[in-house]
C-alpha cells in the first residue's frame, strides 16, 4: 500500500509501536524512523533527490528538547516547512494534542490529511487513518470528531433572546411572528418561530414556555 | 465758681470729642488744638487746664501710648509753653520725644523735636543742640511725607547756621528748604527763607544774588512786617556796595505807618539805617534818627542792634568827637564780649585803630579776635557739617535699611518663588516618581504573570510530552507484547493517561485571537454533558484578537474555575454565559441554577485565585448569587 514511510517520534516505544501497526495491519515496504524533525526534513528532501520519495509521513506534534539545537521544533513546524516547500507528501499527525484550535489549523490550513489521537484505541485508529488516505480520503480520531460535533453546548443566538423576550412579555407565537415579520427578523414564520421555542424548551430542559422564561429569567439572559 | 466748672466740663468734652474724633485718626492737625484752646474760656486757668490734662494722661496711661496720649502731651506742652513754664515745656516734650520714638510715631516725633530745637534755640541759646533737634524734626516731617512741615525746620536750621556764620552750610541747607516750600502755599516761610538765603549771599559778599534774593523775598511775602524787614536788609546790601544813594532810596520809600504795626526793633533799625545812609551820602539831618533809634533800642534791650547803633554813632563822630566816638566804641565792645559777638567787638576794633593807630594793645586784640573768630567759625562750620554729615549719615543708613529691608523683601519673594518653584519640582518628582514606580510595579507585574504563564506552560508542556507520552508508550508497550494484553491493566494505564493530560491541560499554553475562543468554547464544552447544559451567548461579538495572553489565560482559567466549582459543588442543571463587549471592555455574565452560596461563605482558595488573576490584567470580579438560587459572576476585563 505504502512503500516508504516515515515515521517522526521521539519515543521509541511508541515509534516501535507504529512501526509494528503499519507492517502487521498494513504492510509497507521500508519504514524509516527519525526522532528529530529537522532530521526527517533532510531525509525527505534527500529521498525525494533521490528519486525514491516517502510516500507518507507519520509524525508527532510535540519533541523534548535535548541537547541538539533544533530548527524545526515539532511536528507543526515541520509540517509548515513541508507545505511552504511545495512537497506534498500525505501526512498523518499522530498526537496526544486534543485542542481543536490546534487540529483545525492542521486539517484545514496545511491540508494533512490524518489527525491521530493517541489515546487507547490510538494505534486502531492510525490503521484506519492509513486506509483512508490509502483510499484518497482523510481522516479525524473518532473521539475528537465526537467533541467538535456534541450538541452539549448550545449557543444562544440574539433571535433566541428576541424569543425569550416576548415570551416573557407574555406574546403568543402568532403574535411574536407578526412582530418579527414587521421588524424585518428572519426566520419569522410561525412554524420557524414554534421549531426554535421547541428547541429553545430543550436546550434550557423546560416542560413549557412558562419554566422556559422562567429559567432564562433566572440566569440573567433576558 | 460755678461757671468755671462749667467752662471746665464743656472744655473736658470738646477735648474729649476731638480726642475721639483723632482717635483713629494717624494724621492730627494743629488747627485743631488751636480750635481747642479758642474754645476753652478765659476764665479757666492754664494751671488748671494742665491738672484736667494731667488726670486725662493718666486714665489713657493703662492703655499704652497711642495718638491719643500723645496729642495729650502735645497739648500740655503747648499750654505750658503758654504758662511761660519754659523748663516744664522742654520736659513735656521730652517724654512726649521718647513715647513718640517709641511708638515710631513720626508726626509727634517732629512735633516734640521742633519744640526741643526752639527751647534751645530761644531759652538756652545752645545752637548747636537747636540746629541738632531741627534737623531731627525735619527728618520727622519727611518720613511724614510733610514737606511743607520739613522745609520750616530746615528754615529754622538754616538760621542758625547764618547766625553762627557757617554760611556755606545755611545756602546748602536753605535751599533746600526752599524747594520743599516752593510748591506750598508758605508764603511766609518761602519769603523768610528767601530773605536768609540772601542775607547768606551778602556775608559770602556776593551781592548780586543777595539783592536778587532779598526782591523775591520782598516780593514773596504778604506781610508788611516782613516786607519792611526784607526792605531794610536790601538796603544794606546797597550800603555794602557803597550805594548808599539807593540803600537810602530803598529805605526813604518805606515810609512805615502806625498801622503797619511793626515791631519796634525793626523800626529802629530802619531808622537808623535810613539815617546812617543819610549821613553817608552828605546830608545833614541824620543825627535825630540815629539817636531816637538808640532811644529804642535802649528802651527794648535790643543788643545787637544797640551794638550796632554804638558803632555807627562812633563811625559818625570819629572825625568830629574821637573821644565820644572812642567811649561808644567801649561801650560796644563791652556788650559785645557780654553777649558773646566777637564780630561787634572787631567792628569796634576796626575804628579803634584807625583812632589810634599807635595802640598795639588793640591791634593785638583785634589779630587775637579775628584769628579766634576764625577758628570759632571754623569749629562751627565743621560742626554744623559734622552733624549734617551724621545727618546724612543717618539718611544714609535710613536708606540703606530701607534698601535692605526692599532687598529682603525681594529676597524672601525669591525664597518664596524658589519655593514654589521647589515644591513644584518636587512634586513633578513625586509625580514622575509615583509614575515611574506604577510603570515599574506595571512591569513587573507583567514581568510576574509572564513568569507565571511560562512555568506553568513549561510544567504542562512537562507533563504532557513527558510524562503523557510516557504513559502512552508503556501503554502502547502491553498493548503490543506478544501475549494478549492484560485489559485492567490497560484500563488504568488509560485512567493514569488521562489524569495526566487533564492536569497539564489546566496550566497548558493558549492560543490567542480566533484561535482562543475555540479553545475557550472547547473547554466549556467539557462540562457540558452529564446532567448539566452550557448555553452560551455573544462570543462571536467579541474581538478576541484585541485580548493579549495575560487576559486570556486570566479569563480561560477563570471560567474554568467557575465551572469546576459549578460540577463539584453547585449541582447546576443550566449554566450561561453571555458575553458582552462594550466600552472597550469584555464582560462576561455567569449565571447557573445550582444551590448557589451559602449566606457568608467564604471564596474558595481556587476562586480567590482567580479573582486575583482578573484583577492582575486590570480586570474587575464580582461574586454574587443568593443562597438556593444559583451562582451569579460577573467579570469584565479591559480591551
Amino acid at each position: 500500500m505504502f512503500k516508504k514511510i516515515l515515521v517522526v517520534e521521539d519515543f521509541d516505544s511508541i515509534g516501535l509501536g507504529i512501526s509494528a501497526v503499519v507492517q502487521n495491519k498494513i504492510g509497507a515496504g521500508e519504514i524509516v524512523t527519525s526522532q528529530y524533525c529537522d532530521e526527517a526534513y533532510l531525509k525527505i528532501k534527500r529521498a525525494k533527490q533521490d528519486g525514491a520519495p516517502f510516500d507518507l509521513l507519520i509524525t508527532d506534534l510535540s519533541f523534548e528538547k535535548d541537547y541538539r539545537e533544533a530548527k524545526l521544533k515539532g511536528g507543526k513546524e515541520l509540517v509548515e516547512k513541508l507545505r511552504e516547500q511545495g512537497i506534498s507528501i500525505p501526512i498523518v499527525v499522530y498526537s496526544i494534542e486534543d485542542r481543536r484550535a490546534v487540529i483545525n489549523e492542521l486539517m484545514e490550513i496545511q491540508k494533512i490529511e490524518a489527525y491521530v489521537l493517541k489515546g487507547r484505541n490510538g494505534l486502531k485508529n492510525l490503521e484506519q487513518a492509513l486506509l483512508a488516505i490509502a483510499n484518497g480520503d482523510t481522516f479525524l480520531s473518532p473521539e475528537l470528531k465526537n467533541n467538535v460535533e456534541k450538541k452539549n453546548l448550545f449557543e444562544l443566538e440574539d433571535y433566541d433572546i428576541s424569543l425569550l423576550s416576548n415570551l416573557a412579555k407574555g406574546y403568543s407565537q402568532s403574535e411574536i411572528a407578526r412582530d418579527f415579520k414587521s421588524q424585518g427578523m428572519s426566520p419569522s414564520s410561525l412554524s420557524s418561530i414554534e421549531k426554535r421555542i421547541n428547541r429553545l424548551k430543550e436546550e434550557f430542559e423546560a416542560k413549557n414556555a412558562i419554566q422556559l422564561v422562567a429559567t432564562a429569567k433566572d440566569l440573567g439572559l433576558i | 465758681m460755678v461757671f468755671n466748672r462749667t467752662g471746665i466740663l464743656i472744655w473736658l468734652l470738646i477735648l474729649c470729642l476731638s480726642c475721639k474724633q483723632s482717635y483713629n485718626e494717624t494724621k492730627v492737625q494743629d488747627s485743631r488744638i488751636s480750635v481747642l484752646q479758642l474754645e476753652v474760656p478765659d476764665e479757666i486757668s492754664l494751671p488748671m487746664k494742665i491738672h484736667e490734662l494731667d488726670s486725662l494722661i493718666q486714665n489713657s496711661k493703662a492703655s499704652k501710648p497711642d495718638s491719643l496720649n500723645l496729642e495729650l502731651h502735645n497739648t500740655k506742652g503747648l499750654l505750658l509753653y503758654r504758662l511761660g513754664a519754659m523748663d516744664s515745656f522742654f520736659y513735656e516734650n521730652k517724654v512726649l520725644w521718647k513715647k513718640a520714638s517709641q511708638e515710631n510715631h513720626q508726626y509727634f516725633l517732629g512735633k516734640a523735636a521742633f519744640n526741643m530745637a526752639y527751647y534751645f534755640n530761644e531759652v538756652e541759646y545752645k545752637f548747636d543742640s537747636a540746629f541738632y533737634y531741627y534737623n531731627v524734626s525735619k527728618n520727622a516731617f519727611l518720613r511724614y511725607r510733610d514737606t511743607a512741615q520739613a522745609g520750616k525746620k530746615l528754615l529754622n536750621a538754616g538760621i542758625i547756621q547764618t547766625r553762627k556764620n557757617d554760611f556755606f552750610g545755611a545756602k546748602e541747607t536753605l535751599t533746600q528748604a526752599i524747594s520743599f516750600l516752593m510748591d506750598r502755599d508758605e508764603a511766609k516761610y518761602l519769603s523768610a527763607a528767601y530773605n536768609q538765603l540772601a542775607t547768606c549771599y551778602k556775608e559770602l559778599n556776593d551781592f548780586d544774588n543777595a539783592i536778587d534774593f532779598y526782591k523775591k523775598a520782598i516780593h514773596t511775602s504778604d506781610s508788611p512786617k516782613d516786607i519792611f524787614s526784607y526792605q531794610n536788609n536790601l538796603a544794606l546790601v546797597y550800603s555794602e556796595l557803597k550805594d548808599y544813594l539807593s540803600a537810602e532810596e530803598v529805605l526813604e520809600g518805606l515810609k512805615p505807618k502806625p498801622s503797619d504795626d511793626l515791631p519796634k526793633k525793626t523800626l529802629a533799625r530802619i531808622l537808623h539805617n535810613l539815617s546812617y545812609f543819610k549821613w553817608k551820602n552828605g546830608k545833614s539831618d541824620f543825627k535825630e534818627g540815629l539817636l531816637n533809634a538808640l532811644e529804642i533800642r535802649t528802651e527794648i534791650g535790643d543788643k545787637r542792634g544797640l551794638i550796632t547803633s554804638y558803632l555807627d554813632i562812633a563811625e559818625v563822630n570819629k572825625a568830629s568827637n574821637p573821644i565820644k566816638s572812642k567811649m561808644y566804641l567801649d561801650t560796644a565792645i563791652s556788650m559785645a564780649r557780654e553777649i558773646g559777638m566777637p564780630k561787634g567787638e572787631i567792628d569796634a576794633l576796626e575804628q579803634y585803630m584807625v583812632l589810634e593807630p599807635q595802640n598795639i594793645k588793640y591791634k593785638d586784640r583785634y589779630i587775637f579776635l579775628k584769628d579766634s573768630l576764625y577758628q570759632q567759625e571754623l569749629q562751627v562750620k565743621t560742626q554744623f557739617a559734622k552733624m549734617k554729615y551724621d545727618d546724612e549719615q543717618e539718611k544714609a543708613r535710613l536708606l540703606a535699611l530701607e534698601t535692605e529691608a526692599a532687598q529682603n523683601e525681594a529676597q524672601l519673594a525669591r525664597e518664596e518663588t524658589q519655593r514654589i518653584l521647589l515644591l513644584s519640582l518636587l512634586a513633578v518628582l513625586l509625580m514622575g516618581g509615583g509614575s515611574y514606580y506604577f510603570i515599574l510595579r506595571q512591569q513587573h507585574k507583567k514581568r510576574t504573570l509572564q513568569e507565571i504563564y511560562n512555568t506553568e506552560k513549561k510544567i504542562s508542556k512537562k507533563i504532557h510530552d513527558g510524562l503523557a507520552n510516557d504513559v502512552y508508550g508503556v501503554m502502547t508497550a502491553v498493548q503490543h507484547q506478544d501475549k494478549a494484553p492484560n485489559e485492567a491493566i490497560l484500563d488504568q494505564l488509560e485512567d493514569i493517561y488521562r489524569r495526566t493530560r487533564d492536569i497539564s491541560h489546566d496550566t497548558r499554553e493558549l492560543a490567542t485571537g480566533k484561535a482562543f475562543a475555540i479553545e475557550l468554547k472547547d473547554m466549556l464544552q467539557g462540562f457540558s454533558g452529564n446532567g448539566t447544559k452550557v448555553l452560551i451567548k455573544g462570543m462571536e461579538g467579541v474581538s478576541w484578537e484585541k485580548l493579549n495572553i495575560h487576559k486570556c489565560v486570566a479569563l480561560h482559567r477563570t471560567l474554568k474555575e467557575l465551572l469546576v466549582n459549578m460540577k463539584k459543588h453547585s449541582g447546576a442543571g443550566l449554566v450561561a454565559l453571555n458575553f458582552k463587549e462594550e466600552k472597550r471592555r469584555l464582560q462576561v455574565d455567569y449565571s447557573d441554577n445550582g444551590i448557589g452560596v451559602k449566606r457568608g461563605q467564604k471564596q474558595g482558595v481556587g476562586l480567590q485565585n482567580t479573582e486575583n488573576r482578573i484583577q492582575s490584567v486590570g480586570g474587575q470580579f464580582i461574586f454574587g448569587g443568593v443562597e438556593g438560587k444559583g451562582v451569579k459572576v460577573t467579570l469584565s476585563i479591559p480591551i
